[in-house]
């Protein structure tokens, strides 16, 4: 406001120079908007485009079929990655919240503090040392690969993920609830349980939307503990394949029916994270309505 | 929280009794949520120690060598594992991201928090924050039937023609050793990964940049600048070290990107002048080679060895990219802003930082 | 608020009980007393080489035995001796043979692992030369100059020798070879080796060599994939790889061969005389010298342990009917996808092969299912 008044009030005392450097800088951030959309409207074009022809009922019924003989699909993936990510999220979400409630209601001192950087080193760690890190601990205890060990694998990135979410959510939660709480001799155990944490359910909710969508789009951490399968697998403690990793398989392979079943799950799975992402964020900003 | 505490004078009004069990179930509540945080420190603890230990011969056998050795054979009998190939890929890698995403994100920033209003900046901030949650294979599709094709077929054969003329500097855009500009090299993986930091380095550039007292602003233009004296007088300088740690945090997750830049790298084992030849990065060896490498020999351990590498790199990225962030804070005696939940998620992808 | 909560444990509870129930179900395979044995899921890992034809007999073996799903996963030959080694897969495949320190290695956990060939292929030099429509004739120096890096363009006077009259493009040669551990590699470097005394000397013959160029994909897939994608490419692939991705494939003439020879069902075949078991860290079909013998065939094996008691009863009756079958009834689907199948003496070797596994000691018969 006072930047608009003000510039129309000056401009004809600026020197040219001056005023042309303006402009061009405004030419410029304005390309650098346009740049950096550019790559975002040609990924989703080409996923809905080449995606969008490839998607049909068999690519989430039907296992796939040989090399040679067209159609099938990939229905072993999605039934693993549904298994993977749901063992993940019962995993993860019990321990984030958990160390999310504890650095948020008790967390003063050297410890939460440790506790706050070794989240955020967690949160930085490369994801396929997370793989790396299960493989060597879980999948050679148990000698095999493994739905279960992917899903540790995830739980190793989701678990800093809901820890700092739930951090930053409960934190906006006004100490007036609390205090009214405790004034109505709740102990302090209760007030959180039953006055901090719903008020901030539809945040956590969002939390564990995030965490979710990160987790579906996750390929090397279950590279190197799940193995694959082309068949459909329900057993956890066994090799289970999932559907980034079945993306990632078919788009190094020269057949030609496999790179449409690659675009087809891309899409699916573009728009799953999409759809999370988008909800959790219409959703955290009613949250943070509420609580101001 | 600290208010909370006050309250606990509070409590010499309840009756003796309940007093007992408000303790003891406070105490349970308390002492179980934090069994469950130190849970998280025994986790990143394990894991380093795991690493450490499964990844120790290789230094063992090598010492520093390792890290500075050109040749990487698995193969029995003729076993060597140097790793440099793949420091070299990665470092090259995230800096061409790193180079091509700091320009456009600072710009961005600008754009979205000076420049452009309302509605329009907040849609185009959405737009740009979902390029974080596309999944890293999905941009790994796109690059390799999309991007290398025209990377192989025009941009880079352009670029060979034109920058790779200008002496000194056009060494790093020459035909690769086979004559030409085809295939998966370090230069289509940089481009894959400064599109996919730029969310990242874009997001905390703006938090920096609104940290900015509005105060500065109005002075700058109180004494008659322009909007673009008054970015750089009032807004830049104030904002270069959390800048600087927005870029750290992008190349954290650019140095720790795996699926993506595997599709497109070209997996080659040399180190090459020229930015069109294949190469490797350490995530992308991990990834290739992991279920293949033998235990009985140095193999596995060496990929485990790396592994290590990674996080140790990631733990000082994130001391020193927090750092920063925080003293451009200070520099406008601001709060660094919190994170979007956002932010927090898909900082990582296939690696990241905070 | 405590509804959530009750949910919450319930449906973990469920899960569990939900997985529980899951291993259980996987573990009963059918029983004889009433139907015949049906078979139970196994994982298996190794080699690309063969991977369209496992891929065929996998999927197929389940109409013979229902329950008998073997999840094979083709993550290289190096993969597959790996992943044997370390037990997280019940059986594995290559198409290298099992060299002194890999049979070491198993000696020392105390196993003895037996390799069964399953069909013959051929490694087709293929190439991506939209202007050439012929296949080109080339030779063991030449194909080996060209991954050396020393013959660089397409019109080099070295290919240009081979094939006179043909239009060859001012195009530069981008070399496609393998990034993993690879039996494929390893038959391919061993020719290489055997055509140039250069190759021998600067690279050698395995599983994986340091390249002099080129770029490195995953798998035979990945390197038919890399050689689709960049003009003017060259690489090594299994011949049914190259056909199925409409590569141009290169006739080839070995220090054995009187003339030009192009990967086909009969060349591959001929190759195969020499072919007798058991196998040898040496054996290899390269270089035949029977007439119209393709030069770089190479049959391809699966790594069976001897004793299968740790599989269990299920998984060894298992493994044993899908060998019997694959040797008898899946020999007849090969040819289809441009193997080979085994010659008779060779399969009827192999078949013998079969009474050296043990479970508890005691040889398992094919069960009635397979014998059909």
């Amino acid at each position: 406001m006072i930047a608009a008044e003000h510039g129309s009030v000056v401009s004809h005392a600026l020197s040219p120079s001056r005023r042309i450097k303006d402009r061009a800088f405004t030419v410029a951030v304005w390309t650098c908007g346009l740049i950096a959309l550019v790559p975002l409207v040609l990924i989703t074009s080409y996923v809905i485009v080449k995606g969008g022809t490839a998607l049909n009922l068999d690519l989430f019924t039907r296992e796939p079929n040989p090399p040679g003989l067209p159609g099938g699909g990939i229905v072993q993936s999605f039934i693993g990655t549904g298994i993977i990510v749901g063992m993940a999220v019962l995993f993860s979400v019990p321990l984030g919240l958990l160390t999310g409630v504890y650095l948020s209601e008790y967390g003063r001192g050297r410890f939460a503090g440790l506790v706050r950087f070794v989240a955020e080193i967690l949160l930085s760690t490369p994801s396929i040392v997370a793989g790396a890190f299960i493989w060597a601990v879980v999948v050679v205890a148990m000698g095999t690969f493994s739905g279960f060990a992917a899903a540790l694998a995830l739980t190793v990135l989701m678990w800093p993920i809901l820890t700092r979410a739930t951090e930053e959510i409960l934190k906006l939660v006004p100490d007036d609830l609390r205090e009214a709480g405790l004034a109505l001799g709740l102990p302090r155990w209760r007030v959180i349980l039953r006055v901090v944490i719903p008020t901030a359910g539809a945040g956590i909710f969002t939390a564990i939307m995030l965490a979710v969508a990160r987790g579906l789009g996750e390929t090397a951490p279950i590279l190197l503990t799940a193995l694959g399968n082309e068949f459909i697998n329900t057993n956890p403690m066994t090799p289970m394949d999932a559907v980034p990793l079945r993306i990632y398989f078919y788009a190094g392979s020269p057949v030609v029916q496999f790179h449409a079943i690659a675009w087809g799950a891309a899409i699916t799975l573009l728009a799953a994270v999409l759809a999370l992402s988008i909800t959790a964020r219409i959703l955290s900003h009613r949250q943070v309505k509420r609580t101001r | 929280m600290t208010s909370i505490d006050q309250r606990r004078d509070e409590r010499a009004e309840v009756p003796a009794g309940t007093r007992r069990n408000l303790r003891l179930g406070d105490t349970l509540f308390r002492g179980g949520t934090r069994l469950i945080a130190s849970g998280l420190i025994v986790l990143l603890v394990l894991l380093v120690a795991v690493l450490a230990v499964d990844g120790f011969r290789p230094f063992q056998q090598y010492g520093l060598h390792f890290l500075t050795g050109r040749n990487w054979n698995p193969v029995r009998g003729r076993e060597s594992f140097g790793a440099l190939p793949f420091i070299y890929g990665t470092v090259v890698t995230s800096a061409i991201g790193i180079a091509l995403a700091i320009p456009v994100s600072v710009g961005l920033a600008l754009l979205l928090n000076e420049v452009a209003r309302g509605w329009f900046s907040n849609v185009l901030a959405v737009l740009v924050d979902l390029l974080a949650a596309i999944p890293s294979v999905v941009y790994g599709l796109w690059g390799v039937f999309v991007l290398q094709p025209v990377m192989d077929r025009t941009i880079e054969p352009f670029l060979a023609a034109t920058l790779g003329k200008v002496p000194v500097l056009g060494a790093l855009f020459a035909p690769n050793v086979s004559g030409g500009t085809q295939g998966g090299d370090l230069f289509t993986a940089g481009v894959i990964l400064g599109i996919m930091i730029l969310p990242i380095v874009t997001a905390v550039a703006r938090e920096v940049v609104m940290t900015v007292p509005r105060d500065l602003r109005e002075a700058a233009l109180a004494l008659g600048s322009t909007r673009y004296e008054m970015i750089r007088m009032a807004v830049l300088p104030y904002s270069r070290s959390g800048i600087v740690g927005a870029s750290m945090l992008g190349l954290g997750r650019a140095l720790g990107e795996t699926i993506a830049v595997a599709m497109v790298v070209g997996n080659g084992l040399g180190i090459h002048v020229s930015l069109f030849n294949s190469g490797s990065t350490i995530p992308s060896v991990i990834a290739n080679e992991f279920r293949e490498a033998s235990s009985a020999g140095l193999h596995k351990a060496s990929l485990l060895a790396l592994a290590l590498v990674l996080i140790v790199i990631a733990l000082i990225f994130a001391a020193l990219s927090r750092l920063l962030i925080r003293r451009s804070a200070a520099l406008v005696s601001a709060e660094p802003a919190p994170e979007a939940l956002e932010t927090i998620a898909f900082r990582g992808g296939e690696g990241g930082l905070p | 608020m405590r509804s959530w909560k009750l949910a919450a444990v319930a449906a973990f509870a469920a899960f569990t009980v939900l997985g529980a129930a899951c291993s259980s179900g996987n573990g009963g395979g059918g029983s004889p007393g009433g139907g015949s044995f049906s078979g139970v899921p196994m994982t298996a890992a190794g080699a690309t080489f063969p991977d369209p034809v496992y891929e065929l007999w996998f999927r197929g073996f389940p109409s013979v035995e229902p329950d008998a799903k073997i999840n094979y996963q083709a993550i290289g030959s190096g993969g597959g001796i790996e992943q044997l080694q370390e037990n997280t897969v019940d059986f594995g495949a290559s198409d290298a043979p099992l060299q002194d320190d890999e049979i070491k290695a198993f000696t020392d956990q105390n196993r003895k692992i037996l390799e069964f060939p399953t069909v013959l292929g051929g490694v087709a030099v293929a190439y991506n030369v939209k202007e050439i429509s012929d296949p080109l004739k080339l030779d063991g120096p030449t194909v080996a100059d060209m991954f050396l890096g020393k013959v660089t363009n397409w019109n080099d006077a070295a290919i240009a020798k081979l094939n006179p009259g043909v239009n060859l493009p001012d195009l530069p040669i981008q070399v496609c070879h393998r990034a993993d551990e690879s039996g494929t590699t390893f038959v391919f470097t061993n020719w290489l080796a055997q055509e140039s005394a250069q190759w021998e000397s600067q690279v050698g013959a395995d599983k994986a060599v340091q390249w002099p160029v080129g770029n490195g994909g995953s798998g035979n897939d990945g390197v038919a994939a890399c050689t689709t994608q960049a003009d003017g490419a060259v690489g090594y692939v299994e011949y049914q790889y190259a056909v199925t991705t409409n590569l141009g494939v290169a006739e080839l003439k070995g220090k054995n061969s009187s003339d030009f020879v192009a990967p086909s069902v009969e060349a591959i075949s001929a190759a195969a005389g020499n072919l007798s078991l058991p196998i040898q860290p040496t054996t290899n079909v390269l270089n035949s010298d029977a007439s119209g013998a393709y030069p770089i065939s190479s049959t391809t094996y699966l790594l069976i342990p001897v004793d299968l008691t740790p599989l269990g009863k299920d998984k060894a009756q298992t493994l044993v009917d899908f060998l019997y079958w694959a040797l008898t009834q899946g020999q007849a689907q090969v040819q289809s996808l441009n193997y080979a199948p085994l010659p008779d003496s060779v399969a009827q070797a192999d078949l013998a092969q079969l009474d050296q596994l043990q479970y508890n000691g005691q040889t398992l018969a094919p069960s009635s299912a397979v014998k059909a």
